[in-house]
């Protein structure tokens, strides 16, 4: 079995990961990349649309509010709900003041004006696009994969990491799978950062690229890590419905670009029911988790389905203004749509979560010695959220006396995560194959932990992640044994992580007796600021799951009521 | 809320009842092993077909629901990555693009090895763009954020900005095809460097790079233009823009080496291979 060396190993392919890459080999760290796709070309950065960062107000065109420091930290703070880290996002919101200088010198062009002003959303004057709506992460993603291929790192693309090696208490590396190969092989590192993305390909419909199978997270959690807030998982409403393939086609809700206006969510009889400039209008980042309320109050009352029925206008806009600045209007267009005249059917998606693997806020190391987290996986969303979060743990990482150790492997570990691959090799039987058992997966998740919650359906999808784990799992079989290409093994690894972390995301679920967020519960249907400014925490103890909670600080900001209907707050 | 209107129109059992009830497409998909096959065949799949359903939807189908253990590419469905790019009817097209049609044969983009079904290696072409370095080299110290720049400074640098990596017109190439010429490599790494050669904030020797990435090859058919999904102007805005600013001259062919075939002329002979070698 091959066993490579390396200082620092990072496992993932987006903005974190490849912004921590680049940041140990400016430390002149020795650092290797595995990435399950490619890097800066899958994962859920290539989706981030625009860039929300102070912006200096000579600087933007139009007419702008001015920044109010301290409402723009509350702002960001809401959009964790309250259970975020405070001290973090106000290091965060300096730290993108330098983020998009950084990634306009590497190359990235941040759309001007013809009078050479930035072009923003107004009245806020917080958001650019580099350069239309739907491209900017896609960008971001193309300047950090030429940089650190530039750089000279040893980048391996196609290979999934399957589990976090440990020796003596502490991260020494990870086992491998190069799918072009098939071969498995063990990286041996002084320090492992974890970076594999914020959204998961989890329910039907998803916003998770195709690889994003919460692999990162379980592993881990296997390693040893607290998981935290696994249910504050939101849901995307204005996703297009048709075709299948579009699902993560979206229309974007808040902010546009050289506009005071937003797009429109409207009903099957036509009437709006989302309009974020009219009905939020102090709100300026995503949002989505305002969206919801307003279309589950719709689907109760019958005039949309969570699939479907219900529809994005654009005829408010100016739309010959908005095409010139919008990626997604070719999509329209092919599908024979005027946005002018007609409206986008939608329907919603399984997106992003905001908790993650618990982590130190100022090393993003986890509670396994040398081993630490960048970017979505430690719940912090935002593209430059996932580079502030990389620079944190590869800084961390230079300065760790633990570099200068020599970490030893242990052969036990190693020999069974290998046969724990091996054996999912079978090509006999009749059992079902991986991408058949995924789709189960999803189907549980969608229907028993949709946007509407409740305890019953949560203890039902609890049994059916136990009946396919306990009846189909045990007869998966590969369609094929061939070594080339086998995605359909790297299908399997998946199965066995989706149904892990889908267990841990109903325990989480189960415990918050909330809503809050994009988390809503009919059956604890308000938001309860007295018990729960509180972390869901779930953790392998002695080898059992065990589940606690945890206060959250509020440092700076905190929120006015101590309960309230869940419909009637806006985080 | 009950659980019927919780989940919608779209439970499994009314999804396999409508896939049953729906129109079918007859398909071809290329499959090759080499680990395993002396030679490449076609399965024959016969699929649901719907109005607006992208090539993508099929193959998912073919793979999460027939479960054939198909080795195709892609990742985000929704012409961001780039990778799932493939020949559908003779013609290159990216499968989350392409519309699906009634009869397809899907076989894997021409003019590159491929690794296994539709899955091409992609190395030689993203290598050689790292080889020449790919990144932005600036002429003065970067002023901070926000630089001095206007849109209209950015000229034909902008348009180029969509190249989403694809390689279909890598894929439409005559010039790409085996034994034309060693050196070019394709109508993407022009667009890549040139995005470059047309910033104004760049002064690295693109001239030169250009010339090692074998522009001078380039016939100036135009296919590439044809056949990009992001609709750039690859032959005006890069190869040409290049070619004037730097003095790379344009090699002679005789007509046959490089001569594109109609879209006509492709879609037969695609169903032709297929036909001749179902497996």
């Amino acid at each position: 079995m091959k066993i490579l060396e390396t200082g620092a190993v990072v496992v993932g392919g987006g903005a974190g990961a490849a912004y921590a890459a680049s940041k140990l080999k400016d430390a002149r760290i020795d650092v290797m990349m595995l990435v399950k796709g490619f890097v800066g070309r899958s994962g859920c950065t290539i989706f981030a649309s625009q860039l929300i960062v102070p912006l200096p107000p000579e600087a933007v065109g139009g007419q702008v509010r001015a920044t109010d420091p301290k409402k723009n930290l509350e702002r960001w703070v809401k959009m964790t709900y309250y259970l975020g880290d405070q001290e973090g996002q106000k290091d965060r919101l300096e730290f993108a003041k330098k983020w998009i200088a950084e990634m306009e010198e590497l190359g990235l062009y941040v759309r001007r004006l013809g009078d050479g002003k930035l072009l923003t959303n107004r009245p806020e004057g917080n958001m650019v696009w580099a350069p239309t709506q739907g491209t900017s992460g896609r960008n971001v993603g193309d300047v950090l994969r030429k940089r650190v291929f530039h750089q000279g790192i040893d980048i391996r693309e196609e290979v999934m990491a399957t589990s976090v090696l440990k020796n003596k208490g502490r991260a020494v590396g990870v086992t491998a799978f190069d799918y072009r190969n098939g071969e498995f092989f063990v990286v041996r590192a002084k320090a492992v950062i974890l970076a594999t993305g914020i959204a998961d390909y989890l329910a039907p419909r998803s916003t998770g690229t195709r690889e994003q199978c919460a692999n990162g997270r379980v592993m881990a959690y296997r390693a040893g890590c607290e998981l935290y807030n696994l249910e504050m998982q939101l849901w995307h409403v204005s996703d297009t419905a048709h075709p299948a393939a579009w699902m993560r086609l979206h229309n974007y809700a808040g902010g546009l670009p050289d506009s005071d206006k937003s797009i429109r969510l409207v009903n099957s009889k036509g009437e709006v029911f989302f309009d974020q400039r009219a009905m939020y209008p102090s709100w300026s980042g995503s949002p989505y988790h305002l969206q919801l309320r307003r279309l589950v109050r719709e689907v109760e009352n019958g005039n949309a389905g969570f699939d479907g029925g219900y529809y994005a206008s654009y005829s408010h806009l100016d739309v010959e203004r908005f095409r010139e600045h919008s990626y997604q209007v070719h999509f329209f267009e092919k599908m024979g749509i005027d946005i002018g005249k007609q409206n986008v059917e939608c329907g919603i998606t399984w997106h992003q979560n905001y908790g993650g693997v618990e982590h130190d806020p100022v090393t993003m190391q986890t509670g396994v010695p040398g081993l630490y987290v960048a970017g979505g996986v430690s719940g912090h969303a935002s593209v430059f959220a996932a580079c502030q979060t990389g620079a944190l743990a590869a800084k961390a990482i230079a300065m760790s006396p633990s570099l200068a150790e020599a970490p030893e492997l242990n052969d036990v570990q190693v020999e069974a995560e290998r046969q724990r691959v091996e054996d999912l090799t079978r090509t006999d039987g009749d059992g079902k194959v991986p991408p058949q058992v995924k789709q189960m997966v999803r189907l549980t998740m969608r229907d028993k932990l949709g946007p509407v919650k409740n305890e019953r359906l949560m203890l039902e999808g609890l049994r059916d992640i136990a009946r396919i784990r306990q009846e189909v799992l045990p007869k998966m079989r590969l369609p094929t044994g061939t070594k080339v290409w086998n995605y359909d093994l790297v299908d399997a690894l998946d199965v066995v992580d989706m149904l892990d972390y889908g267990e841990l995301m109903f325990h989480s679920s189960l415990m918050r007796k909330e809503s809050r967020g994009p988390f809503y519960r009919e059956d604890y249907p308000y938001v309860d600021n007295e018990h729960w400014l509180r972390r869901t925490i779930v953790r392998l103890t002695d080898s059992r799951m065990e589940t606690l909670t945890r206060e959250v600080e509020m440092k700076y900001v905190r929120p006015e009521e101590k309960r309230a209907d869940w419909f009637a707050v806006d985080y | 809320m009950s659980d019927r209107r919780r989940r919608g129109p779209t439970g499994s059992r009314s999804t396999i009842r409508k896939l049953n009830k729906m129109e079918k497409a007859t398909v071809f998909v290329h499959r090759f092993d080499p680990s395993n096959d002396s030679r490449p065949h076609f399965e024959k799949h016969e699929v649901p077909y719907q109005k607006g359903m992208r090539v993508l939807d099929v193959l998912e189908h073919i793979n999460n629901v027939e479960g054939r253990g198909l080795a195709y590419r892609w990742f985000c469905g929704v012409k961001r990555c780039g990778l799932c790019a493939l020949s559908v009817n003779g013609k290159p097209a990216l499968a989350c693009w392409e519309e699906a049609q009634k009869e397809m044969v899907i076989e894997p983009l021409p003019n590159f090895d491929v690794i296994r079904d539709l899955v091409i290696d992609r190395s030689e072409v993203d290598e050689a763009l790292v080889k020449e370095g790919n990144v932005l080299e600036r002429g003065k110290p970067y002023e901070g954020f926000p630089e001095h720049l206007s849109h209209s400074d950015m000229g034909g640098a902008y348009p180029l900005m969509s190249c989403i990596d694809c390689l279909v017109c890598v894929g439409a190439c005559p010039i790409m095809k085996p034994g034309v010429s060693d050196k070019f490599q394709g109508p993407y790494s022009v667009v890549q460097v040139a995005k470059l050669a047309l910033d104004p904030r760049d002064k690295g020797n693109r001239g030169q790079e250009l010339v090692n990435l074998g522009l001078e090859d380039c016939d100036e058919c135009g296919e590439c233009t044809k056949a990009c999904p992001n609709s750039i102007d690859i032959l005006e805005g890069a190869i040409k823009q290049s070619r004037r600013k730097y003095g790379i001259g344009k090699k002679s062919y005789a007509e046959e080496a490089c001569h594109p075939r109609s879209d006509e002329e492709k879609r037969v002979a695609s169903f032709m291979r297929a036909v001749e070698n179902e497996g």
